[in-house]
């Protein structure tokens, strides 16, 4: 009977109790160092003012759902597409490279020109949804949020699996890099967004009320990492306070689900994307 | 008698479950204090930079209405 190498005393039963087991580690060192709450080492922060915006524009013309969009450098323009099975992003510094995250659970960087596959990540159990590449100045890496309800967070040269984290209790439909990266968020579709802290290997902060019910679908920061953006299926955009935990303001304005979302790169506004057919730029 | 049949890659895959979750649980990893502190330490300093923070004079920023009137 062949079996691919089976040890001594190695079974399938007691490699997967062993992950098991080491799943429970993997917890128990994470909470080891669990000593404060992000909120509470906060406390001393001031709070932040009021906030008003509103939509400046409305663009409208799509004859359907709006999937993704983003800015360009130019910061005048924005981009936006429709439908897609996957999401693509263009690495700024190698514009010949794109990174896919894919509904087959895996995701893979390319070079464009000869069409070839350099580097493939597999880890995830279930569809892709989402990806992020690290701020430059953080290396190679980016971070995936699945069907799995994992975020993971890979090396792009390696294609190995760094880190993951499995605290969501659904679709994560959303991640975006803290502007430092040493951290990021995401969005779920459990109604809440979560931070979490890359050096401290765990969440940080929750974002959620229980009036919030329907899941977020897209987030992203402002341009320190104080403010978090994220629209929602409930058609609402809620702006939260990253270190207090805190929701500052609720944007209302589109007509369906907001679906994408994103600051320009100047920081100065906003722009959310919706089932509407319309896009809105907020400051 | 039933009983699953353990193939090959049953067993590789497990296998390296438990190797990846090795490597996962043996990183370095720093306080939540101190993560928190540093990620306080980022907003604080670049509030200044953040438009959304700070705010910008209506007169330069590209997406709020101009007023009409002039001063003479």
């Amino acid at each position: 009977m062949a079996t691919d190498g089976l040890h001594e005393n190695e079974t399938l039963a007691s490699l997967k109790s062993e992950a098991e087991s080491l799943k429970g580690k993997l917890e128990e060192e994470r909470a080891k160092l669990h000593d404060v709450e992000l909120h509470q080492v906060a406390e001393r922060v001031e709070a932040l003012g009021q906030f008003v915006m509103k939509t400046r524009r409305t663009l409208k013309g799509h004859g359907n759902k709006v999937l993704c969009m983003d800015w360009c450098k130019d910061k005048r323009r924005i981009v936006s597409s429709s439908q897609d099975g996957k999401v693509i992003v263009w690495d700024s510094f190698t514009t010949n490279k794109i990174l896919t995250a894919s509904g087959d659970g895996t995701c893979a960087l390319w070079d464009v020109e000869s069409g070839q596959l350099l580097q493939s990540f597999h880890g995830h159990g279930a569809d892709v949804l989402c990806l992020d590449l690290a701020p430059s100045e953080t290396g190679n890496t980016f971070v995936s949020g699945g069907c799995d309800k994992k975020a993971m967070v890979w090396d792009m040269r390696s294609g190995q699996c760094i880190q993951a984290f499995e605290t969501h209790e659904s679709d994560i439909n959303s991640v975006r890099y803290y502007p430092s990266g040493d951290a990021f968020a995401s969005g779920s579709d459990d109604a809440t967004c979560r931070l979490y802290d890359l050096r401290a290997d765990r969440e940080v902060a929750i974002y959620s009320k229980e009036s919030i019910i329907f899941g977020a679908s897209s987030v992203d920061f402002s341009l320190s990492g104080r403010l978090l953006f994220a629209g929602y299926n409930d058609y609402t955009i809620n702006v939260w306070d990253v270190l207090k935990g805190s929701r500052v303001s609720i944007l209302f304005g589109h007509e369906n689900r907001v679906s994408t979302l994103r600051v320009s790169p100047d920081g100065t506004a906003f722009c959310s994307g919706s089932w509407d057919h319309t896009l809105r730029v907020w400051a | 008698m039933s009983g699953k049949v353990t193939t090959g890659s049953d067993i590789g895959q497990a296998r390296r479950a438990v190797e990846q979750l090795r490597m996962e649980a043996g990183i370095d990893r720093v306080k939540v204090s101190k993560a928190a502190a540093d990620l306080l330490q980022f907003c604080t300093e670049q509030a200044k930079s953040d438009p959304f923070l700070v705010g910008i004079p209506a007169a330069t920023n590209p997406f709020k209405e101009k007023k009409p009137c002039a001063i003479l």
